[in-house]
């Protein structure tokens, strides 16, 4: 069980370093409520990031990811001031970016691109982190499996293990029950398996 | 516990989900026991990690820019110092020059009341007389047809004035109109526009 213990450690000492993370962004928060955009601009560099890449994994085109990235951000500056439990900012924000994706390709049909689209190129990052050609290779074939999961699997996938959400953080965003958010993540963990196995020649124990 | 029961929790095992330290201590005994489970809760474990190691794909530099300018007051909220000044001065005159008609008409309104009474007064001062030119002792009915015609052109000079701070506040509400005030509403659907353009343009490419 050392495995276990260990990853459970791990998750707590996140945790506890992340509340610390969240009074000073609580601050950022209350300060942009009252009109500062310098505040909600630190809340834009330390989020943008975390927002497009959630974007980005439904949309899978890097242009548009960056065009729904500022639309949920500029869209969450002018309603900032009707959120009323300033330690929710996280997911609410990403309340937002969900719903907003969610009536975006309802409207404009993206789905049908999303499952279609090549998956490969779309997450080839040039300026990704330094490394080497296979740890690279590597990064990108997990991005690829990623994109061909359920979206609702991926989207549970990604704010968990991406976004380090709680499941009950996950369950608000994506408003469905915790049941449901920990069986998706259980199933999108197994098929990304599948994936890379069986359509990236990883081995076994390389998963 | 049954392995159907057990997988169910696995994936919110390698995830600190399992709360409660009895549950989790009845799911850790069965993994101690069952090779199957443990291979399915070690592929939670290194799937979790893998995700984590995939790394964000860092958006372009200039995102932070493009949303910071997007995020700019729009300009109802950046009238500038002399618009603010402009208003501040309409709105004083709107005041001042409201309460001024409002007095005058009042005045004038018992004026008009009175005319009738006043042509039966024949040159004669009186009560009414008195009432009607309250504390005016210059007013006689030898002039008063030049005080009934200053009562009318103050009146008219009152209202003249009321008509050019109405149009002062008509040019000035044109005035930010033009100077493009958007409505939130307005601004948010001309994103997804915007955002459509460049996608048909990336189509087109």
């Amino acid at each position: 069980m050392a495995l276990a213990l260990s990853c459970e450690q791990m998750v707590e000492r996140g945790r506890s370093l992340g509340s610390r993370a969240e009074d000073a962004e609580a601050v950022l928060v209350r300060r942009s409520q009252k009109g500062d955009q310098d505040a909600f601009g630190e809340l834009v560099l330390l989020y943008q990031s975390r927002v497009f890449n959630f974007v980005l994994a439904r949309v899978r085109q890097r242009e548009t990811a960056e065009d729904v990235t500022q639309e949920v951000l500029v869209k969450a500056f002018y309603n900032v001031g009707r959120l009323r439990n300033v330690e929710r900012f996280k997911s609410w924000l990403f309340s937002i970016a969900h719903n907003h994706l969610r009536d975006l390709l309802r409207k404009r049909r993206l789905q049908q691109v999303d499952m279609e689209d090549s998956h490969l190129e779309v997450y080839v990052d040039e300026r990704g982190p330094e490394g080497t050609e296979a740890h690279r290779t590597r990064r990108e074939t997990v991005r690829a499996a990623l994109s061909r999961l359920k979206p609702d699997q991926r989207d549970a996938l990604i704010l968990c293990d991406l976004e380090g959400m709680s499941y009950k953080e996950i369950a608000e965003i994506l408003h469905v029950p915790l049941g449901t958010v920990q069986s998706r993540i259980f199933y999108a963990r197994r098929r990304i398996k599948e994936i890379l196995v069986r359509e990236f020649g990883f081995e076994g124990n390389d998963v | 516990m049954k392995c159907a029961e057990v997988r169910n929790w696995l994936g919110a095992l390698a995830d600190g989900e399992v709360r409660a330290s009895a549950h989790r201590s009845a799911l850790e005994a069965h993994l101690r026991e069952c090779a199957v489970c443990r291979r399915e809760y070690a592929i939670q474990v290194e799937v979790k990690r893998m995700v984590q190691a995939a790394a964000r794909v860092q958006p372009s530099p200039a995102l932070a820019t493009r949303i910071r300018t997007a995020m700019r007051p729009r300009r109802r909220l950046a009238v500038g110092r002399l618009q603010l000044a402009y208003a501040a001065a309409v709105l004083i005159a709107a005041v001042v020059i409201t309460a001024g008609v409002l007095s005058g008409l009042q005045r004038n309104s018992g004026v008009y009341k009175e005319l009738p009474a006043v042509a039966t007064m024949h040159g004669s001062r009186g009560a009414a007389w008195d009432a009607l030119t309250p504390g005016d002792e210059a007013v006689v009915p030898s002039n008063f047809v030049d005080f009934v015609q200053s009562e009318h052109n103050q009146a008219l000079e009152f209202v003249r004035a009321r008509s050019e701070w109405a149009e002062n506040l008509d040019r000035f509400l044109a005035l930010i109109e033009e100077d493009g005030m958007v409505d939130e509403e307005t601004h948010l659907k001309e994103l997804p526009e915007a955002e459509t353009s460049k996608r048909d343009g990336n189509k087109a490419r």
